[in-house]
């Protein structure tokens, strides 16, 4: 009989859920999310192989179709909105925390879903490539590429960001 | 340029959402609790199943055996030295020839009545099927209502 892939669910939602945060932003739309996911888990319990791959990874291939379907659901307007509410809510943040998931937004669907798969879940390479259905190097050119994405995004927004700041000492 | 791009992994690792304590405690209680009912309900079904198969299959296949070889000892007990010739052979030919009467009899007896009792403990057949019967339709409803849940 296969190992049960849910016989200790605490580690795994936090990891389902810093994925599904790093997705489509921190707060309740996440805990649903996460919740979904563990549901679906739960109903497709029996289709887990662990040939295949361990638990994380199954976990993550159904919640990145819970996260699909969320984002699909919502209208882009309302996420954007309520994107920026949550971001400026949470007063403890740092700027640079607030800069960087800017940056991640502007990054395409792919790149925020390495990243997330990488920086949130915290999957190795050899795991991505398993959720994703790609050859390890592949990822990890992928990811690096991203990376590199998102670095030139932050550099440009500060370099905007310091141009406005002349703008004004100008005035 | 390379330690830029260990600040920027640093920030990344920072920024990962942790879910509230509370959230976690009670997603995992809820996953816990189903999964064990499914556990249970599944091993349940199983029993019944196998308790199903032993009484009936086994029970009554040695049941069945039982019932010739007693059925074989009467007509063996029917037709010992004592009453039949010394030089005579056993067959159903002689037999039925013979005491015709007393085999009719001796098989009446031993098939007129069908066991409905397990061997060597003499438990009642109906016992076993009806605790593998309920232990089924338990193991099923505890499935289903696991089922409904999700």
């Amino acid at each position: 009989m296969a190992r049960d892939p849910l016989a200790d669910p605490a580690p795994l939602i936090r990891r389902v859920y810093a994925y599904v945060a790093y997705r489509i932003g921190d707060g309740p739309d996440a805990q649903d999310v996460t919740s979904e996911t563990f549901a679906r888990a739960l109903r497709y319990r029996s289709s887990f192989d662990p040939k295949k791959g361990d638990s994380v990874a199954w976990l993550l291939g159904i919640a990145r179709r819970s996260v699909d379907a969320a984002l699909n659901a919502r209208p882009r307007d309302q996420a954007a909105l309520e994107e920026v509410a949550g971001e400026t809510s949470i007063e403890d943040d740092s700027l640079r925390r607030l800069t960087l998931v800017a940056a991640l937004r502007q990054l395409s669907d792919r790149d925020q879903e390495l990243i997330a798969l990488r920086y949130g879940a915290e999957l190795t390479a050899v795991q991505i490539g398993e959720v994703l259905a790609m050859q390890t190097n592949a990822v990890e050119v992928a990811l690096h590429r991203a990376l590199a994405r998102l670095r030139g995004v932050l550099q440009a927004d500060e370099a905007e960001t310091a141009s406005q700041l002349s703008d004004v000492g100008g005035l | 340029m390379k330690d830029e791009r260990f600040d920027l992994e640093g920030e990344l690792h920072a920024g990962r959402s942790e879910p509230r304590s509370e959230f976690v405690s009670s997603l995992a209680g809820d996953v816990r609790g189903r999964v064990r009912r499914v556990r249970v309900g599944l091993w349940m079904a199983l029993a019944g199943l196998v308790v199903v198969a032993v009484a009936s299959f086994g029970g009554i296949g040695t049941a069945a055996t039982t019932k010739h070889n007693s059925s074989a000892s009467a007509q063996y007990d029917t037709f010992t030295p004592k009453t039949a010739p010394k030089t005579a052979k056993f067959t159903p030919k002689t037999a039925t020839k013979a005491q015709p009467k007393q085999a009719a009899e001796a098989v009446a007896k031993t098939t007129a009545k069908p066991s409905t009792q397990l061997p060597f403990t003499g438990l009642a057949l109906w016992i076993p099927l009806a605790i593998g019967l309920a232990l089924i339709a338990f193991g099923v409803t505890l499935r289903t209502r696991a089922k409904r849940q999700h």
